[in-house]
């Protein structure tokens, strides 16, 4: 019997190792473990036996049943894993082919540049404002220390939609209406579009966006302001970027200056792009005017802060060295699908 | 406004520093300089030539070739010249011209435009050529000799008036043209709220204080050596006329200018004109004070300054007619007016070579009326923006001392008459007391007392320290007008302490993150789910033109008109988006096909008050996108079904109008609908009116919808019901079915929905139309899911509610079930 068994082993072995396809594995499969295989007629003759024999012959039947079991197993991997193979050879795609059913829209870039620098000013613990873009001349000029015939109306060609109702020059409007609505302590941005009645050129539109930053607190110093608008260039440009404040003229701020940040170019070594100056112009800024603090009935003893604000469209341009502004609100998409 | 160094140098000791350093200097402590013009480096290497032989170029119709002389040295036997070729391509040469000669290694503007470029020898079509001869506007000389046309190089001997001596061969246009002087550019702008800045004198004064040197004194006559005089004035409005001085010089004699004079003016930017002109001209440059001079002879005894009259004139000195009326002050003799105060002087009562007597104003006047004035004339003179600017009425007395010292030394013979004098001005003692703690915390710096007094004082204010802390700030006359409160004090010392010496200090930390904006949180996420549905994000103008208007229908009444617009193309605001969106499809299908645009900004309406902003006109966002794809002839669908994706994000509950709707003229008019969202009309989603493509030759149907964004906001409550799920198997049903295409498939579903409890969701999933079914007749089929919560849904609750739902359609809706 056992010798029975040792041949069974060696022919069973011998078949299984030359199969190579599956219908020859799967045959095997039921000649080996069929209910009417070699296998399955030993066990059935078992009970036959004596009880030596039986003690004998039983756990060697069961060995090698598992021992080929287990080898046909592997060898029906390995087939199959084979023949797989060779299927997905047959079905080759070129993965450089683009089907582009689907495509994916783009973000103006004056969008994307405003959303930067909202983050960052949120980040840095501000408020985000949104005022009228119809403004009455009190919110844009008269509570800004500028009242009719004051020179500085001319800095600033206005929109008139009445005598009195203007399209707003500055986001600057947004100052004593973010006052008088969030009160103090106030840190607050006001990103929106704009509007000059000047014409348009490559540098220039009468439609733009700008930003303005205002806080209003106890003791609010120009060292504070420089520390603010600093960190705020330092984060939006990189840290080696420096600025300058120099005296500039707003009648809502008092003092005044002009801020700028050395070249993005030429690093402040002076360049065509900086003109030969080493910086560029940023905006302006300075320490909020008593007056305006007075018309959105703040204690000007009491309360101080600064105000910054700058034209996001300008800064787009530098970053992506966009040659012709008008290029921005023409709609091309050839223009907004590079973004 | 060009300021000259020269000048300044009269009265601040500023021997040796680098001009550009100086600039530097003010744009850091006192106002912005646009530019430093050094003519004399920047005419380094250009000099006078002369043309000895001009030749026609061999292979360009254009270029002549040139011998040009270019130094000449050596005695009368033994003449040395050097001359070189140069290819030009002047219209105007000629030989035996003298020419300016731009040798290699000078600069000079190409066309006159952009950056400088350095002059090399070189070729031009295979003839080499030894610099450039040059037309005005390459070398920024366009001033002192106009030309008529690009191509026109300058004639230096048609310009004797300019140049005085004789021209030498090889001079150096700068020596010749005595342009040795530097100027700095300044933009008005910059000093706009400082009028004692639009004098040199000021200038001089800020330079003082920056490089601390002493300021030297203006020389003023005292007036005491006059004589009688008949002239008398007469001030009728004197709110307007603050201070007047008059008076008559006799033994005047026009000539030209002395040198210092002349080279003054063209420092600055003037014409020298004669010694008279330019005088008056000087101070005003000098100390920001406008003077006039008239003709004695020309005008009666007696000057009146009041208003103008309806119905008088004045030919003004730029030869215009002007007609005057009662808004308007004028200068008057007792027959006629002979200037338009603060702004211009009359052409009858002018300087001219002849003139031997004048009479010398020198007022104030209000600046709001000048400015109106100017306004109304639409001119805007060297005066009259001066006066604009409040200069102080004092400055009228010191520049009329200042013209007769002045006057003096350059016709030493006049004869000077008592001056006329008439003001109405508060000169008093304008003061400011300010606590030393007070500027230490505004600026945030640790400055010494003393630094601060130090500072004021050279400033010119006057200081007197009263307590410990305090002192009281005396403010000079020259700067009444732009100092009133503590903090323009701060302001002076922090810029002269320098603003980039201030050591940072930062906020005090805030524990609160900035809050947040719920519309500008929505917009972030809406536009996000566009642009990852492939629209992109356009920006358009907010103006519309009348045509516009008129195309999509809108009355006078719902547009905001501008009063004062750029042009006719944009003279009024939109009242929606889609107008503007519309132009950018139109232009963008010359290059594709498939376009999906969209944008979100505010929008006008006349008719309507915004809710947010009191007193102003409606001015919400709003949404719009548009969608149209080559082939598609319905492209509603597809953008119907992106704006429901929002919808369900945002859980809003929508409703869709068509029934009783007015659909707009730009509409389609069958395909349309009007959206409301919990109930509020937020919008419509439509297609374009083919009328307004058809012109455009546009065949592709154009889908869009318009939306208030701020409504949607609102409407939108992101409430989220949670409900468990069910462990309980549910089931599915198709039902296909053909009904008359007017049954809205949005009232089908809600009735089915309502038939049993059983039924959670009705999905459409396919739409047939086709002449088999019928033109009036639409296919559709949608797929039912039922849920039990209870139990896994049995076979007899399917049935009956299959049932149920067949018996509505046949009945309420007249379906024919489709098996």
């Amino acid at each position: 019997m056992m010798k029975k068994l040792e041949q069974l082993r060696k022919i069973a072995t011998d078949d299984i190792s030359r199969a190579n396809d599956s219908k020859t594995i799967e045959d095997l499969e039921i000649k080996y473990f069929g209910k009417k295989s070699e296998l399955s007629e030993i066990l059935k003759s078992i009970v036959s036996l004596s009880n030596d024999e039986k003690r004998e012959i039983g756990p060697a039947v069961n060995s090698l049943k598992l021992e080929l079991f287990s080898f046909i197993e592997n060898k029906k991997n390995e087939i199959l894993k084979s023949e797989l193979e060779i299927k997905m050879k047959k079905e080759y795609i070129d993965p450089t082919i683009d089907l582009k059913n689907e495509k994916i829209g783009h973000l103006h870039p004056a969008t994307q540049l405003r959303y930067r620098l909202e983050d960052i000013f949120k980040s840095m613990g501000f408020v985000i404002y949104d005022g009228p873009q119809i403004e009455t001349d009190f919110f844009n000029f008269e509570a800004l220390n500028i009242p009719k015939n004051h020179p500085a109306r001319d800095m600033q060609d206005t929109f008139y939609v009445k005598d009195d109702v203007v399209l707003r020059t500055h986001t600057s409007n947004c100052q004593v209406r973010a006052l008088k609505e969030l009160g103090v302590s106030l840190k607050a941005v006001v990103p929106g579009r704009v509007f000059r009645n000047e014409a348009s050129d490559a540098t220039h539109e009468h439609t733009f966006n700008q930003i303005e930053c205002i806080v209003v607190d106890e003791n609010i110093s120009i060292a504070n302001l420089i520390s603010t608008v600093d960190g705020f260039v330092k984060k939006i440009f990189g840290d080696n970027v420096k600025i300058r404040l120099r005296p500039g003229y707003f009648p809502f701020v008092e003092p005044g200056f002009e801020l700028d940040i050395s070249c993005l170019v030429c690093g402040g070594k002076k360049c065509p792009a900086c003109k030969h100056t080493g910086w560029l112009e940023l905006g302006g800024t300075g320490m909020i005017h008593p007056n305006v603090l007075k018309s959105a009935d703040i204690d000007s003893s009491h309360y101080s802060g600064f105000a910054f604000g700058f034209g996001i469209d300008r800064m787009m341009m530098q970053k992506y060295k966009i040659e012709d502004i008008r290029w921005s609100m023409s709609g091309d998409l050839r223009f907004v699908n590079q973004f | 406004m060009l300021v000259s160094l020269d000048i300044l140098k009269k009265f601040v000791d500023l021997e040796g520093v680098d001009p550009k350093e100086i600039a530097d200097k003010i744009t850091e402590h006192s106002f912005e300089v646009d530019n430093c013009l050094n003519k004399a480096s920047a005419f380094s290497n250009i000099v006078v030539g002369k043309i000895s032989k001009v030749e026609n170029h061999p292979t360009a119709d254009k270029l002549r070739i040139c011998d040009v002389v270019i130094s000449k040295t050596g005695g009368l036997l033994n003449k040395k010249e050097k001359t070189v070729k140069i290819v030009c391509g002047g219209t105007n040469l000629e030989k035996g011209m003298f020419v300016v000669v731009a040798l290699p290694g000078s600069f000079v503007k190409w066309h006159g435009e952009g950056e400088l470029v350095e002059i090399k020898e070189t070729e031009l079509r295979g003839v080499s050529s030894y610099g450039m001869i040059c037309a005005s506007d390459e070398i920024d000389l366009s001033d002192i000799f106009p030309s008529k046309s690009e191509k026109e190089i300058i004639d230096l001997s048609l310009f004797k008036n300019k140049i005085k001596e004789e021209i030498k061969i090889g001079e150096n246009i700068a020596n010749l043209l005595k342009l040795n002087d530097v100027s700095f550019d300044i933009d008005n702008i910059a000093v706009t709220h400082r009028p004692d800045l639009w004098g040199h004198y000021g200038i001089a004064r800020e330079l003082s204080v920056i490089y601390k040197k002493d300021l030297k004194p203006l020389e003023l006559d005292d007036l005491s050596n006059t004589t009688h005089t008949q002239l008398k004035i007469e001030i009728l409005n004197d709110s307007i006329c603050k201070n007047y001085n008059a008076v008559k010089i006799n033994n005047i004699k026009i000539e030209q200018s002395p040198e210092w004079l002349a080279s003054a003016m063209i420092s600055t930017g003037h014409n020298s004109i004669n010694n008279i002109v330019d005088l008056t001209n000087y101070i005003m440059i000098e100390l920001g004070q406008p003077l006039h001079a008239f003709d004695a002879s020309k005008i009666s005894n007696k000057i009146f300054v009041r208003d103008g009259k309806v119905g008088e004139k004045i030919k003004t000195l730029d030869g215009r007619e002007v007609e005057l009326d009662e808004s308007v002050l004028i200068i008057s003799d007792s027959i006629r007016p002979i200037g338009i105060a603060g702004v211009m002087g009359g052409f009858e009562s002018c300087i001219s070579d002849s003139t031997n007597s004048i009479v010398i104003e020198s007022a104030n006047f209000d600046g709001i009326s000048i400015r109106k004035t100017m306004q109304k004339m639409g001119i805007r003179t060297d005066a009259g923006v001066r006066y604009e600017k409040q200069i102080d009425p004092e400055f009228a007395n010191i520049a009329l001392a200042r013209f007769i010292f002045l006057l003096k030394q350059i016709c030493p013979k006049v004869v000077v008459e008592s001056v006329q004098k008439h003001s109405n001005y508060n000169n008093s003692q304008k003061t400011i007391s300010i606590s030393f703690d007070f500027v230490r915390s505004r600026i945030g710096v640790d400055i010494p007392n003393l630094e601060i007094i130090s500072i004021l004082k050279k400033l010119g204010f006057g200081v007197n320290e009263f307590e410990d802390d305090f002192i009281n700030v005396d403010i000079p006359y020259f700067r009444n007008k732009d100092i009133n409160i503590k903090e323009d004090l701060i302001e002076e010392i922090a810029r002269i302490y320098g603003y980039n010496n201030i050591t940072p200090a930062r906020l005090l930390p805030s524990f609160d993150i900035g809050r947040d904006n719920g519309l500008r949180k929505f917009e972030r996420r809406i536009k996000d789910i566009m642009i990852d549905n492939g629209f992109s994000e356009v920006l358009n103008y907010s103006f519309i033109s009348g045509n516009d208007q008129k195309e999509f229908d809108f009355n006078d009444n719902e547009v905001i008109k501008l009063l004062n617009s750029l042009s006719v193309d944009q003279d009024r605001m939109r009242p929606i988006l889609a107008i503007n969106l519309l132009k950018n499809i139109k232009s963008n299908l010359k290059n594709v096909d498939n376009i999906k645009i969209f944008e979100i900004e505010r929008i006008f309406k006349a008719d309507a008050v915004s809710d947010k902003f009191s007193e102003l006109p409606f001015q919400n966002y709003h949404f719009s996108a548009f969608l149209t794809e080559n082939g598609n002839n319905i492209p509603f669908y597809n953008l119907k079904n992106y704006l429901e994706k929002i919808f369900s994000l945002f859980k809003l509950d929508i409703e869709y109008g068509v029934m009783d709707e007015v659909v707009p003229a730009y509409c389609h008019s069958a395909r349309f609908a009007k959206i409301f969202s919990n109930e509020i009309d937020v919008g419509f989603i439509s297609e374009i009116n083919p009328m307004l493509t058809l012109k455009d030759k546009i065949k592709q149907r154009i889908s869009f919808f318009e939306i208030d964004f701020e409504k949607l906001y609102e409407s939108c409550k992101e409430k989220i019901n949670y409900e468990s799920i069910s462990k309980f198997q549910g089931s599915y049903m198709d039902i296909s079915m053909i009904i008359n295409k007017n049954i809205l498939w949005q009232n089908i579903k809600n009735d089915v929905l309502n038939i049993s409890p059983f039924i959670a969701e009705v999905e459409l999933f396919d739409v047939y139309e086709g002449e088999n079914i019928g033109d009036d007749k639409i296919s559709l089929a949608f797929k039912i899911s039922l849920i039990d919560k209870e139990k896994t849904i049995t076979s007899t609750i399917i049935e009956n509610t299959y049932k149920n739902i067949v018996d509505v359609l046949k009945n309420k809706f007249n379906a024919e079930i489709r098996q």
